[in-house]
């Protein structure tokens, strides 16, 4: 090994790996020793194994936690059995001049061309055109495309200038970067957008996109940190957003955008993009939270459930019938079990409440909660009704609760998240023919009251590019909303928007909900500061609770005890906040 | 890890990740294979830090990294009563090639995090924390995720975790010639981005 092979080895083995919590291990330690009491006889013949590979099939595997199952079996631990992977290529014999065909004839020999130019002519061009094409392809790759109407779709790098974001033509080119990727379909809408922003400014775009929501924070930082940020990023993530702000990552938009955003944005709608009073960005998309996903043939007799009670007396019918589990319930993925509660939460409290609990204003002891949490325990508390039981629940994620109900071998009937749902049913629906059209209906109404819980992407200018500044303000008007809401997948706030450019009735009622009422709320746990919000709060302590949901008490004082760690004592119960905004709080939405 | 010469941080990564003692290997086969739950436990979780490594090393996300590893500890622990393994050694090989071939299924067929959700704050996220992201680690990371699979794989197996060009083979399942081409053309591009960078 080289020096430079040791320097760089050095660099690689110092590498971090996040551990996993010790709860991973715990939990697959009972896996395993369930999997090794349900196989093979001891002392099995190798030759036998390997001839079934079924026993490793993912089919034979139990419910697992979010299994990416494998196709390939596991390889016999035999030194002469090491290249079951992957088969060696058998290398072509080569024949050679002269040697018999199979016609028994001899191949005729070939003329030999005498004309050295001309020989080599095939090649040379075969070299040119190889080159022109690693010349064009290079340029797609770092978004260095000259075509003026072209909207350039890249990867986010890390690297200045691969996207190109240095040599910008006059201002009249920006850099945008957003999460939606082109495997889920959301690129291509989202470029036709970016495609009438051309129309109307002229300006060339390029749209660089993160591959999960979670690599935006560590990419945007660093692309601040290097000088060259792009223009212009969607942010999923309220604290990132806070904290560029403050950081004065960004800059604000009242002169170009304030008038649209007034214009076009309730209130609530309008708080989104705003950090200490100052506007920052434009909320363009939602995300609905309140939807539960089904099989149709599970409801082919049946009404679809408008009630809590309906949803149980649906869960008990489906659970009667033997066929699948009521719920696939993702409980691996704390967040998704959060949402739940917040659905009930809002339904049961009501939305003063809700933004009193998410502001800390009133302890998580409080009698609401503990409602909203029996409530809940009402499904939770039922192992039958979850594919797996409560174990199987905890082990399964988000993507694999999708596939339990919409997937081709169905372990479930229904599964509760928000209209994302549909973009991993896309991708179901193209591996396999058993898959069915997803269908969703509204969370139920608890006791006369439908909960509607949010989310979305709040669009930031992070340069002095004028194209960057002039985008945010089209994205606040109708007309940029509508050219991705005709396309479908899209749930705008905008309140100018004409609903019947929506596709269908569902996103239809959505965007009025949306638009009009002001009884939707923003995720409560999004909204919490990153210590109580995610996994080592809010996350965690739902995960306790569906393991025992009978521990309401202990669960809600457990929740107490963290928010208060993160918020301090609840403050003293004043006038409501309105929705989506937070308290102007020392510790607020820092996580730190 | 961190500091040291090469050499020394793949002895004593090797050496805290597979923790296992040979003397007491055979019996402990022995006992697995006649069916002794916590003889397989015994044989098998010393692994659990590098197989969770190297699984991470591939894959670059948490969740997936998760799934990889429950596969491959499934698949071991239904494996283990049928295997023949003469040394500790094979038994390794064949574990990581688990992890391997899991790894390589979740990357090829990679799930989507679905947009429009507002996920947890990066701070409080399971990533490696902001701090720690050095712009050395982030950039290297950048550039794994760049490499082919099998040159990633091979790069990983050989560079970060010390096994033999021979190994590692075995584990990839392809030709001994494949891994050292794949080596040199991973390590050429890592150098030359990390080159680009100084530029």
């Amino acid at each position: 090994m080289s020096e430079r092979d040791k320097e760089l080895g050095d660099a690689l083995a110092g590498l971090s790996v996040p551990e996993p919590p010790e709860q991973f291990w715990e939990s697959l330690r009972v896996r395993c020793a369930e999997a090794f009491g349900t196989d093979t006889s001891p002392g099995e013949d190798l030759s036998s194994r390997a001839s079934a590979p079924d026993a490793m099939a993912p089919e034979a595997t139990p419910h697992l936690n979010g299994l990416a199952a494998s196709s390939r079996p596991a390889p016999p631990a035999s030194v002469e059995v090491q290249h079951q992977i992957r088969r060696p290529r058998v290398p072509r014999p080569r024949r050679r001049e002269g040697a018999t065909r199979p016609s028994g004839k001899p191949a005729p020999r070939r003329r030999r061309r005498t004309y050295g130019v001309l020989r080599r002519a095939p090649r040379v061009m075969t070299v040119a055109i190889g080159a022109v094409m690693v010349t064009l392809a290079g340029s797609l790759f770092t978004g260095q495309v000259r075509r003026a109407e072209a909207v350039a779709v890249v990867p986010f790098s890390l690297e200045c200038g691969r996207d190109g974001n240095a040599p910008i033509d006059n201002g009249q080119r920006l850099v945008v970067a957003g999460v939606w990727t082109q495997d889920s379909g959301e690129a291509d809408k989202f470029v036709k957008v970016l495609e009438a922003f051309k129309k109307r400014s002229g300006a060339g775009v390029i749209y660089t996109y993160v591959p999960t929501v979670r690599d935006m924070a560590p990419v945007l930082r660093k692309r601040i940190e290097n000088g060259c940020p792009p223009d212009v990023a969607f942010l999923s993530q309220p604290g990132l957003f806070r904290d560029l702000a403050r950081d004065q990552s960004l800059r604000p938009i009242e002169g170009v955008a304030a008038d649209e955003v007034n214009r076009n944005y309730t209130p609530a709608g309008r708080e989104f993009g705003v950090v200490d009073d100052v506007l920052y960005g434009v909320w363009f998309k939602a995300a609905n939270k309140s939807m539960i996903w089904y099989r149709p043939d599970a409801f082919e007799h049946a009404e679809l459930p408008k009630s809590w009670e309906a949803l149980k007396d649906a869960a008990a019918r489906i659970h009667d019938q033997g066929l699948v589990a009521p719920f696939s319930l993702a409980g691996a993925d704390g967040w998704t079990l959060t949402d739940w509660f917040e659905n009930v939460y809002l339904a049961t409290a009501g939305p003063e409440m809700y933004d009193q609990l998410a502001h800390h204003a009133i302890p998580w002891t409080d009698p609401s909660v503990k409602q909203a949490l029996t409530t809940l325990a009402e499904i939770f508390g039922q192992p039958d009704w979850l594919a797996g039981g409560t174990e199987g629940a905890l082990q399964t994620r988000y993507e694999r609760s999708v596939e339990d109900v919409l997937g081709p071998s169905p372990k479930a009937a229904m599964v509760y998240e928000g209209d994302f749902v549909a973009g991993k049913a896309r991708e179901l629906a193209k591996g396999s023919e058993g898959n069915v059209t997803p269908r969703s209906f509204d969370f139920p109404a608890i006791r006369g009251s439908k909960p509607l819980v949010v989310g979305g992407d709040v669009a930031v200018s992070l340069t002095k590019n004028e194209a960057g500044t002039k985008l945010i303000g089209f994205l606040a008007t109708p007309n940029a909303a509508e050219v991705w809401a005709r396309e479908g997948g899209f749930l705008s706030p905008n309140k100018s928007l004409d609903p019947s450019v929506y596709p269908d009735d569902v996103t239809r009622n959505w965007a009025r909900a949306l638009t009009q009422d002001q009884t939707w709320r923003f995720d409560l746990s999004d909204v919490q500061p990153s210590g109580f919000g995610a996994t080592e709060g809010m996350w965690q302590l739902f995960q306790d609770f569906l393991r025992n949901p009978r521990d309401v008490d202990g669960v809600a004082e457990k929740l107490e005890d963290k928010a208060r760690a993160v918020w301090g004592p609840p403050l003293p119960v004043g006038s409501p906040q309105k929705s989506g905004t937070r308290p102007k709080q020392k510790n607020q939405g820092t996580g730190k | 890890v961190t500091g040291g010469s090469y050499t020394e941080v793949i002895a004593l990564r090797r050496s805290r990740d597979a923790g296992g003692s040979a003397t007491d290997f055979h019996d402990l086969l022995a006992r697995a294979k006649a069916g002794d739950a916590e003889a397989a436990g015994e044989l098998l979780w010393p692994y659990k830090t590098r197989v969770w490594r190297i699984a991470y090393s591939i894959v670059q996300h948490l969740h997936d990294t998760e799934d990889v590893v429950q596969d491959t500890f499934l698949r071991a622990f239904r494996g283990v009563k049928g295997i023949k393994a003469p040394d500790q050694k094979v038994l390794e090989v064949w574990l990581v090639t688990i992890t391997i071939n899991c790894a390589r299924d979740t990357v090829i067929r990679r799930p989507r995090t679905p947009s429009g959700i507002w996920a947890p704050d990066s701070p409080d996220d399971r990533s490696p924390p902001l701090a720690d992201q050095t712009a050395l680690n982030l950039r290297l990371q950048e550039l794994l995720r760049d490499l082919p699979l099998h040159q990633r794989s091979a790069l990983i197996l050989v560079d970060m975790y010390g096994y033999t060009r021979q190994d590692a083979a075995k584990m990839l399942g392809i030709p001994r010639g494949t891994v050292d081409s794949s080596l040199f053309a991973a390590r050429t591009k890592l150098r030359k981005g990390l080159e680009s960078d100084h530029v």
